[in-house]
């Protein structure tokens, strides 16, 4: 008897490690979506909404975000739709997705207006829970920049989601590193210097050898990835096949040849991309790493929040290639019973009233080209950037993006090729091993995809 | 009856559940299909599988061997009857185990950044090495911090066990051993650890569990990949990945069941070798 409640009790013991199987997602402190803080927050009244429709529509709308700030777009559009209320719920970052996921698939309690990270869009972008939009928002898809359009939509094509940023990239600079090593701190003077990637592989040894090794041109080999990846023309699937491409196989010998050079400061450890980190933003502050590649939104994350002493030391150039980065996507829940305010509510946040307040009020780079060409015209100099016109930059850069759609397997495939050629770099592997590596990853986590 | 309700809502049914997920593909966006064994058949064949089993027993499973250790030691010293202010200690040393691991892994992470961190600088400094460690990015290293910094978080909790068994022993035979002639170390030697054995066996499998489970720390310490060179990718964290990062419920669900025999392989394993010397 007394053996018998001995192993019951084991059991039970054990039965906790299944149990837990439903929890682990939720203990984890998940770091992997440090760019969701990126707030992107777009809007726009639709052109067929006058004055009376926005009394007339009446009902609630139920929002989840895993960002605060939704609740400034929230304000905006209760004010305007008087009618509607929009109930907000506010995520903890890390729980946003599993949970979403779980509703949108229990078919119970699932947010009308769905909000989505680019990180992990590709993954859901199937969902039938997702509404068709094809044909619902022609106007906002008018006049939103390209690029942003192939990662809204579904494999089979169908308009899924709206991408409410564009998120252009450029070389953010340190100003007073420029008039040391490059002899002028004017955009177009640095913009010169990087344009290709040996003038920069070339100037980041020049500046580790006058620095004697303090100061360096890029942070992390990660950078080149960054880059590399949001330049990318080729999805990393198609038709259940694996492609590398060729942006990215030659992130390998770009990020060998830096490591090499002394180019980068080997900083960034982390598996992500414009993953900066603690020691990443220290050398914002202190002015030891020349450019940092990024997109829109990490000028007010990333630098103006980690160095706020450095106001007007900063600049953004255009370095060898233009590139993206991270965004956030709204889609509509197919069954929603709301549907007529949530699609309202989705346009209001992508159309041009709306956006135009959002970038005169906190300098955010939106997903409208009319309204962003606007405000190149009109937005004059930002100051923290030396007196360069944020807008004007990003909107030259933005015009100029090519992007590839985005699959399912999006954000595991990259946490395995930055650590395959995080091998490389590290000289544990070489270049065919490393990318052997990662093939065989691929295959041992999705035995769907094809891996020649 | 309540909790008979809760148990089956909250227990049973996930349990079920995953159980029939693990005999499914299912991505989480279209329903579950039903494919019978063929998550089984992988995993037997699954290379990775095999390393995050051994990562676990190196990572979750060794780290019991010091705790135990340090746990003893503690426990006999602050259970001496004329010690002062062992209330004290005993609070101290409790207090890594009440906080979080997730915690104590990010704490670990900045002081062993290899840049960055206070160990590295101390050791520089201090002349030990002239370059610093890059301690995550070594396979050996990695797993041997994650060994170190989950038994810093966890030997207050065997020792406070340990100390509460020792207290369960009957004064009367140490005071009895005492007096004829005995030493601290040999009445240590003879009669509180051959007294502590219940005690003792309930921690070896208790830590068996939740070693085998073992997630937090390691997570914490790799940002969630488990490098380098998966040389830290633990069971549940595998789990974790497959279910929840590359959206393979079916496989997940699979992983889970195959840990939950493992585990349950070794708890019988560790009870029967624990019996036979009592016997």
């Amino acid at each position: 008897m007394r053996k018998l409640f001995v192993y019951l009790c084991l059991l039970t013991l054990s039965f906790s490690v299944l149990a837990a199987c439903g929890s682990s997602g939720n203990q984890s402190p998940s770091t992997t979506d440090k760019t969701n803080t990126t707030v992107a927050e777009g809007g726009e009244n639709a052109s067929g909404t006058n004055e009376s429709a926005s009394t007339e529509l009446k009902g609630e709308i139920n929002l989840w975000s895993w960002f605060d700030t939704a609740q400034y777009t929230v304000d905006k559009f209760e004010a305007k739709y008087p009618g509607v209320k929009v109930n907000l719920t506010v995520l903890p970052s890390e729980e946003y997705k599993t949970k979403l996921l779980s509703a949108m698939s229990a078919g119970a309690g699932v947010p009308d207006v769905i909000l989505m990270d680019a990180n992990f869009v590709g993954s859901m972008i199937d969902h039938p829970a997702l509404e068709d939009l094809t044909g619902q928002v022609d106007e906002v898809v008018a006049d939103q920049y390209d690029y942003t359009i192939a990662a809204s939509k579904d494999s089979k094509g169908q308009l899924k989601s709206l991408s409410l940023q564009a998120t252009p990239g450029g070389f953010y600079y340190r100003r007073d590193l420029a008039k040391k090593y490059i002899g002028s701190d004017d955009p177009k003077a640095v913009s010169d210097a990087i344009s290709t990637w040996p003038k920069l592989m070339d100037l980041g040894e020049k500046i580790d050898k006058e620095s004697g090794g303090k100061n360096h041109a890029l942070a992390s080999w990660v950078d080149f990835n960054s880059v590399q990846n949001g330049s990318k023309t080729v999805p990393w699937v198609t038709d259940g096949k694996l492609t590398i491409a060729p942006e990215l196989m030659e992130a390998y010998d770009l990020a060998k040849e830096a490591r090499a050079r002394k180019v980068e400061a080997s900083l960034i450890e982390g598996p992500f991309l414009f993953g900066a980190n603690a020691a990443v933003f220290a050398t914002m502050q202190q002015g030891t790493v020349l450019f940092y590649p990024s997109p829109t939104w990490a000028l007010n994350y990333f630098i103006v929040g980690n160095a706020p002493d450095t106001k007007g030391q900063w600049g953004i150039a255009h370095g060898p290639k233009s590139f993206w980065g991270g965004g956030i996507y709204a889609g509509l829940y197919s069954k929603s019973k709301n549907k007529a305010a949530a699609l309202e509510m989705l346009k209001y946040w992508t159309g041009p009233e709306y956006l135009r307040e959002l970038a005169k009020e906190q300098q955010d780079f939106s997903n409208s080209k009319s309204v962003m060409k606007e405000m190149a015209e009109s937005a004059g100099g930002n100051e923290f950037i030396g007196g360069q016109n944020f807008f004007e930059f990003f909107n030259d850069s933005a015009l100029t993006i090519k992007a590839a759609a985005a699959t399912k397997y999006d954000q595991e495939l990259h946490t395995m090729f930055i650590n395959s050629v995080k091998m490389y770099v590290d000289g544990k592997a070489s270049k065919d091993e490393a990318i052997a590596a990662f093939k065989k990853d691929v295959k041992n986590t999705f035995p769907d995809i094809n891996v020649d | 009856l309540p909790f008979f309700i809760s148990f089956a809502l909250f227990d049973l049914y996930p349990t079920l559940f995953s159980l029939y997920i693990s005999f499914t593909k299912w991505d989480g966006l279209y329903p579950p299909v039903f494919i019978g064994l063929a998550n089984y058949t992988r995993i037997l064949h699954d290379e990775v599988f095999l390393i995050a089993i051994y990562n676990t027993f190196i990572i979750g499973v060794l780290s019991i061997i010091p705790q135990l250790f340090l746990g003893l030691i503690l426990a006999a010293i602050l259970n001496d009857k004329l010690l002062k202010g062992k209330d004290f200690f005993r609070a101290i040393f409790f207090v890594p185990y009440i906080v979080t691991a997730s915690f104590i892994g990010l704490l670990a992470h900045l002081l062993f950044d290899w840049q960055s961190g206070s160990i590295n600088m101390f050791l520089v400094q201090s002349g030990f090495i002239s370059e610093p460690i890059n301690w995550l990015n070594d396979p050996a290293t990695a797993r041997l911090l994650n060994v170190v910094v989950s038994s810093w978080n966890y030997f207050g909790y065997y020792m406070i066990i340990l100390i509460a068994g020792m207290q369960g022993i009957n004064p009367e035979i140490s005071e009895a051993a005492q007096v004829d002639g005995a030493s601290k170390v040999q009445v240590f030697w003879k009669i509180t650890l051959p007294l502590l054995r219940p005690v003792m066996l309930f921690l070896v499998v208790t830590s068996l569990i939740f070693g085998m489970q073992v997630f937090d720390i390691p997570y914490v310490l790799t940002d969630g990949v488990g490098g380098p060179e998966k040389s830290t990718l633990t069971l549940v964290m595998l789990l974790y990945r497959t279910a929840f990062k590359a959206n393979d419920f079916g496989y997940g669900a699979t992983i889970a069941y195959s840990l939950f025999v493992l585990i349950f392989i070794f708890s019988l394993l560790s009870l029967k070798i624990m019996n036979r010397k009592e016997a």
